[in-house]
């Protein structure tokens, strides 16, 4: 089977905080393993960017947003739970 | 303060807590509700909040970042309490502390009092120790803002030098210091080393006199040591800049010294320079530079550092050395009288010359110009004179010559003169007469006018010779072939004088020797009375017998003999050998017979020419009527009335006189009556033609006009009966030649005598 379509995310962290740095890692490996070569994290700060977070209406950091493929998704935390994390992405079939 | 403040305060005080109520349940709530994964949560005004747990780990980190950065340090550092009490150290300061326990105080030094341990010092370093304790206290308690100071901490081990610095906890309220120690040896060692270094080069500098600049390029400011102002004259210290500096170099020199420059910075190579400049007191100065770029870490050059060198003490030693050298270069290149170029300096022309010809497909000239009989002057007027002679002929020479040619002194009266960039050898016989003219007018010496010429022979590179010996050669070949046509000419080399200049050479060497050895000898050719067949007389004839080449014919050696001297004494041998011979054969018993002895116009024309002859004479007990001297044409018309006299006072004595070759020189028949001549020999060229209508005539007409004169005529070279007949017919007294016969030794001479003397032998059977 396959993806042609490219994973868009944007993971937005709260300075060097613990959970923050823990969904970094988790979305990280995520990506490595699942979607090898074709997805794109960007990566905001909401203390050095607070109107982004804002104007994205994040409340909660960490906060994970696909962007694309649709649906927009949103998922908050330190996305340790991967079987949950790629259901909402809609990656199912590639769950254990 | 106000009332209404102080409730204002109190309501705020009320909101704030309540609000931190709030803030404190929701944010407890909320790190429930996400299972602590989250971090910060942000209310819809954008106020955000830091969750409790990860503001305590925020925490956490930045005192673990902080105590990383303390650990990371060298130094050693220890917070003291406002008592001096040692409360917190990093890592460098355990390490210390460990190597240097204090007795009491294993570990750490954790609650020691530092003061006292710094109070309580003994040993060497106990003041230094004291010292900082005094230190810290003012710190402490607020006297000073800060303390610092650097002590020597001598290990066994190595020097080292360590810093200790006292800085207040807080600025305002001192509640402690940081004490820190800190390990600068390394850069108090590289400062001590730089101090010294830079020490000893500004010495070394001063002593050698080196100037030190360095130029900024992008300000044009010129920073200068001392030694530079004391080079340029300058007061110290005057602010300089690379205008002021150039307006101090001489502006001829100053084009080269800024273009060293550009070179040294835009090919970052050492450059060099000489220049001069004028110094502050107006004199000049001599300056020797190197430099060389600095570059900026763009690698563009942005500096250049130099050094100066007054060389000016040099420059005039040298230039006085130059000048000693070229005087001596100069005697050791030209020839000391004229100054003209010598032998040597002559040669290296020639050798360029041909080089440049060479290249050039162009010819090279060489003059050989011998003065004819400059020895004559020489010894007659003095060396003086003939000094001043030779001078003024070099300046005629100079002025005749291009200022291409080299006209050089070869020695004595030689002189040698090298065109160079000769298109055809013909054009330099125009130069030669040029010359020849030039040296012939009348020198005014002294009050004297003298009147020399010359005989010039040429050679040209390439025809006549590829090296300067070989040219040099030839052209003196070509300059005796010139002589030998009486001087006064210029010939120009050709091969066949070559051969005949070799053998001149061999010739003339040994001849010298052929006197010695006893090579020399005479034969005897017997005159016949063509009447009477009777043997009236002998003619002497030279033989030469070399010991390798065989006889050499009387041709060839004595115009050689001639011409280098040797005649006289050969001439002299001769008269003497033919008396002797004479002597010998009248000893003998055989009967008194005329011996004829060539004789050439040196020995003539040398002194005391008839006093010798007469002495032979005496000597060998000889009758003068029995000596005939032969003496050619041209020999009486060279100095006819020097000739005259000495003839007739030969004549005098008995002694007869023949002319030798009638009728191959010039003969002049007014001349011929007035010299007292008693025999007339007509040159067996004539004899040959006898037989042919004018032959017959010219040889009557010699015939009769001796008779008329009263002279004896003798035929030469009668070869056949016919002749003799012929000549007896005409009235020719007396012959010789082959018919009659060969020219004999002396023994062969006297058998034959002996043979005439019996009369009952008919020799012509």
């Amino acid at each position: 089977m396959t993806h042609p379509d490219i994973f868009e995310f944007r993971l937005y962290t709260a300075d060097d905080t613990l959970n923050s740095r823990q969904a970094i890692a988790n979305l990280r490996s995520i990506c490595d393993q699942y979607l090898a070569g074709r997805y794109k994290i960007e990566f905001v700060d909401v203390i050095k960017e607070p109107d982004r977070a804002m104007e994205d209406r994040i409340f909660l950091t960490p906060t994970l947003v696909k962007l694309s493929p649709y649906p927009v998704e949103r998922i908050v935390g330190t996305l340790s739970q991967t079987n949950l994390v790629l259901q909402v992405l809609g990656l199912d079939e590639l769950a254990a | 303060m106000s009332l209404k403040k102080v409730a204002k305060f109190a309501s705020d005080e009320e909101e704030i807590a309540t609000l931190l109520d709030v803030l404190h349940e929701t944010g407890q709530r909320l790190e429930e509700l996400t299972s602590g994964e989250v971090d910060t949560a942000t209310d819809p005004e954008g106020r955000m909040l830091l969750l409790r747990s990860t503001r305590e780990q925020l925490e956490q980190d930045e005192i673990a970042r902080q105590a990383a950065i303390l650990n990371a340090l060298p130094e050693h550092i220890a917070l003291l309490d406002s008592e001096g009490t040692i409360i917190s150290v990093n890592d460098g300061w355990k390490v210390y502390a460990t190597a240097n326990s204090l007795p009491g105080h294993p570990g750490q030094w954790l609650g020691v009092n530092y003061l006292t341990v710094c109070d309580s010092a003994t040993g060497p370093g106990s003041e230094d120790a004291r010292f900082a304790a005094d230190g810290i206290r003012s710190v402490l308690s607020g006297i000073s803002q800060s303390f610092s100071f650097g002590y020597p901490c001598d290990s066994p081990v190595e020097k080292s030098w360590y810093q200790i610095t006292v800085t207040p906890l807080s600025r305002d309220h001192p509640k402690g210091v940081i004490v820190t120690h800190g390990n600068i040896s390394a850069s108090k060692r590289d400062q001590s080393e730089l101090i010294s270094f830079a020490e000893r080069l500004s010495l070394a500098t001063e002593v050698a006199k080196v100037g030190v600049w360095d130029w900024d390029i992008a300000t044009s400011v010129l920073t200068w040591d001392e030694t530079m102002y004391a080079i340029y004259g300058f007061p110290q210290k005057t602010a300089m800049s690379y205008e002021k500096w150039t307006a101090a170099v001489h502006p001829e020199d100053l084009p080269e010294v800024e273009a060293t420059l550009q070179r040294a910075i835009n090919q970052q190579s050492d450059e060099s320079a000489e220049f001069r400049i004028t110094a502050a007191d107006g004199t000049m100065r001599y300056i020797s530079s190197v430099e060389r770029a600095i570059v900026d870490q763009s690698g563009a050059a942005c500096r250049v550092i130099g050094v100066n060198i007054d060389v000016t003490e040099r420059r005039i030693a040298d230039e006085v050395l130059r000048r000693n050298q070229a005087t001596i270069t100069h005697l050791a290149e030209h020839d000391f009288l004229t100054d003209l170029p010598n032998q040597r300096l002559l040669r290296d022309r020639i050798e360029q010359a041909i080089k440049m010809a060479t290249r050039n497909r162009k010819k090279v000239a060489i003059l050989s110009l011998d003065l004819d009989g400059f020895k004559h002057i020489n010894d007659s007027l003095g060396h003086a004179i003939g000094d001043k002679l030779l001078l003024s002929i070099a300046k005629r020479l100079i002025q005749a010559a291009r200022a291409s040619d080299t006209v050089s002194r070869f020695g004595g009266d030689e002189f040698i003169v090298l065109l160079p960039e000769v298109d055809h050898p013909v054009g330099t016989g125009v130069t030669a007469a040029r010359m020849l003219k030039a040296i012939a007018t009348i020198h005014f010496i002294d009050q004297l006018e003298l009147q020399v010429t010359g005989s010039i022979g040429i050679s040209v590179y390439p025809e006549d010779g590829l090296d300067v010996e070989t040219l040099i050669k030839n052209a003196d070949v070509a300059m005796y072939a010139a002589k030998e046509k009486g001087g006064s000419n210029f010939q120009l080399f050709h091969s066949d004088m070559n051969i005949r200049a070799i053998e001149r050479q061999f010739i003339e060497q040994d001849l010298r020797r052929a006197m010695d050895r006893h090579e020399l000898s005479l034969n005897y050719q017997p005159k016949y009375d063509l009447k009477t067949q009777e043997i009236r007389g002998v003619e002497a004839l030279l033989r030469w017998t070399h010991p390798l080449r065989g006889p050499i014919s009387p041709a060839t050696f004595i115009p050689v003999a001639e011409d280098c001297g040797l005649i006289l004494e050969i001439g002299e041998w001769v008269l003497e050998e033919a008396c002797r011979q004479a002597r010998a054969w009248l000893d003998a018993g055989l009967p008194e017979i005329s011996v004829a002895v060539n004789v050439s116009g040196r020995q003539f024309h040398s002194e005391g020419f008839a006093e010798k002859v007469m002495e032979i004479l005496d000597q060998f007990c000889i009758a003068p009527e029995y000596l005939e001297l032969e003496v050619t044409e041209s020999l009486l018309m060279k100095s006819p009335e020097m000739i005259v006299l000495l003839l007739q006072s030969l004549r005098q004595k008995g002694i007869r006189i023949a002319l030798d070759d009638f009728g191959t020189g010039y003969s002049s028949l007014s001349y011929l009556r007035r010299f007292p001549i008693d025999t007339l020999k007509i040159d067996q060229s004539f004899v040959r033609q006898i037989d042919i209508p004018d032959g017959t005539s010219i040889v009557k007409a010699i015939i009769h006009l001796g008779i008329e004169l009263g002279m004896q005529i003798v035929a030469e070279g009668v070869e056949t009966k016919q002749e003799a007949l012929m000549l007896e017919s005409m009235r020719c007294d007396i012959a010789q030649g082959y018919y009659f016969s060969r020219p004999l030794t002396p023994a062969s001479l006297a058998t034959l005598l002996i043979v005439q003397n019996d009369p009952t032998h008919n020799f012509k059977s």
